[in-house]
Parts: C-alpha cells; structure tokens; sequence
C-alpha cells in the first residue's frame, strides 16, 4: 500500500505542476493602466511569484507559496510502522485542510475540479492509514515503541496524568481517569497535582504569576 | 521501478490564467504538507520496510 500511494502521489506532484504551469501560462490582460500594457508587469503587480516569470518559464517550482524550498526535513521515515503511519495520516489531513482551504479561494471551475479530486483521494488515503493502523495497533499494541519492556519504565508515573494548570478541570477528562486506552493499568491523577495546588493557592506564589499578566 | 505515460492522474484546465493563484497553489505542492512531501515520504519508507525485513532493529 505504501507504493501505492507513493506511486499516486507522484501523479499529485504532475497534476498540480501542470496546473499552476495552466494558470501562469497567458498573463491577465488589463488595459486601465500604463503599467497594464505590459501583462507581465501588470501581474507581478497584482501579487504573482516574480520567480515564476523569472526563474521557471511560468512553470511550477518545488517551493511552497512564500517561495520556501522544499526540504528533506518536511518528512519522516522511522522504520517503526505504527509511528510512521501515524505521521501518514496527519500528512493526509493537513493536505486536505489546506487544498479545501485553497478549493474555498477561487472560483475557478477547472481548478475547484482538479482540487476536487485530491480531496477525495486525500479523504480516502486518510481512511487507509487509518485503516492500517488499527491494524497494526490490534496486533502490536498502540503505544510506540511496542518492544521496549515497560517494567524499566518508573512505574509511579507511567499511569499519571498531571495537571500543571490552576483548577481541576483537565483533570476531568477521559485521559485522566478510567482504564489507560493500552489497557495496562488505571490512569490516576498524580499526586504532583495536590502539591501543584498547594503552591498555586498560596498567597505569595499567586501574586508573582498574577503581577506580570496585569501589564498586558 | 517506474514507468510513465503521459496520461495525468485526473485532467483538468482552468477557464483562465490566474498568476496569482498559481502561487498559492504552491503550498500544496511545493509546501510541508504537499504532495512533493508525502511523494517522499512514502516512497522512502517503502525502502526502509523492504530493508528491514532482511535486518530487524531494535524497534
């Protein structure tokens, strides 16, 4: 599966090439102004990325819209299946809010067409890493890494939840109480918390924290 | 290995040239969580599986 996604996502890399290569291809013409006469200059004007006329012949570039280079570093490949995959379907999502964000800011027929269809296949890519990791989460277990023993783990903290925060109103949610979701122990509440409260509820302590934040 | 044909994926034309668009277009290209990204990604995971199945690491 993992090829053939890679595989697709190259046709995603040809498809938005030839299209931002189809919109920059004819400048808009707009005779209103003496500057409007040469269409080039009227549309760096207008916003366009001058590199597009200048460095790439009005064709694409392996930059994002600020004119960022795409780096290495924007990906990831650990060798550990559940961790990576993970990574895969926040890839797919973050993809797909953006090209939704990007379908919502044109009206452009032809391209709201050509987004259309990499929503679908992002909402469907999202489904199949999903899919795969319920998998691989049912047969390994769902804390990454699975193999490290977790009796060298501290034990009295490998179940706590700590609120750090004033209040107790973190402390009420489902990551704080019940069964941990790998069914190792009881989560509970940290007795971190108590002495956290403590200190907050002290007369001295608040007045520090609290001076600062009036300024603002 | 990978063959091409010069077929896109999905075809599809704008009615009109917007340079200012195409550079917005740009992030899901060329951007962090472009397609450019996720090509790499994948296809470089796809090495590191193929690999382990030879040599197990640690985790």
């Amino acid at each position: 599966m993992l090829l053939d996604i890679g595989t697709e996502e190259i046709a995603h890399v040809e498809m938005l090439a030839t299209m931002i290569a189809q919109l920059l291809d004819g400048a808009p013409a707009n005779d209103q102004e003496e500057a409007a006469k040469n269409p080039l200059i009227e549309a760096v004007l207008g916003g366009m990325n001058p590199q597009h006329a200048i460095v790439n012949g009005l064709g694409a570039q392996p930059n994002d819209s600020v004119g960022y280079p795409w780096t290495a570093r924007y990906t990831i490949a650990s060798g550990n299946l559940l961790a990576d995959f993970r990574d895969n379907l926040n890839a797919e999502s973050q993809g797909r809010l953006q090209a939704v964000r990007l379908y919502e800011m044109t009206e452009d027929p032809g391209v709201r067409d050509m987004l259309s269809f990499l929503i679908a296949r992002d909402h469907m890519h999202q489904n199949q890493w999903m899919a795969a990791i319920e998998e691989l989460e049912q047969t390994q277990g769902v804390t990454v890494p699975s193999t490290f023993n977790t009796e060298f783990e501290k034990q009295d903290v490998a179940f706590s939840f700590m609120n750090v925060s004033k209040g107790d109103e973190s402390s009420t949610g489902r990551w704080a109480s019940g069964p941990s979701l790998d069914d190792k122990a009881p989560l509970n509440i940290s007795l971190a918390l108590k002495r956290r409260d403590n200190i907050l509820n002290s007369h001295q302590v608040h007045h520090i924290y609290m001076a600062p934040l009036r300024l603002i | 290995m990978f063959f091409h044909i010069k077929e896109l994926q999905y075809n599809a034309k704008p009615t009109k040239p917007d340079p200012v668009y195409a550079k917005k277009l740009q992030e899901i290209l060329g951007g962090q969580f472009g397609e450019i990204s996720v090509m790499m990604q994948y296809l470089f995971m796809v090495g590191i599986a193929v690999q382990k199945t030879n040599t197990e690491i640690c985790c």
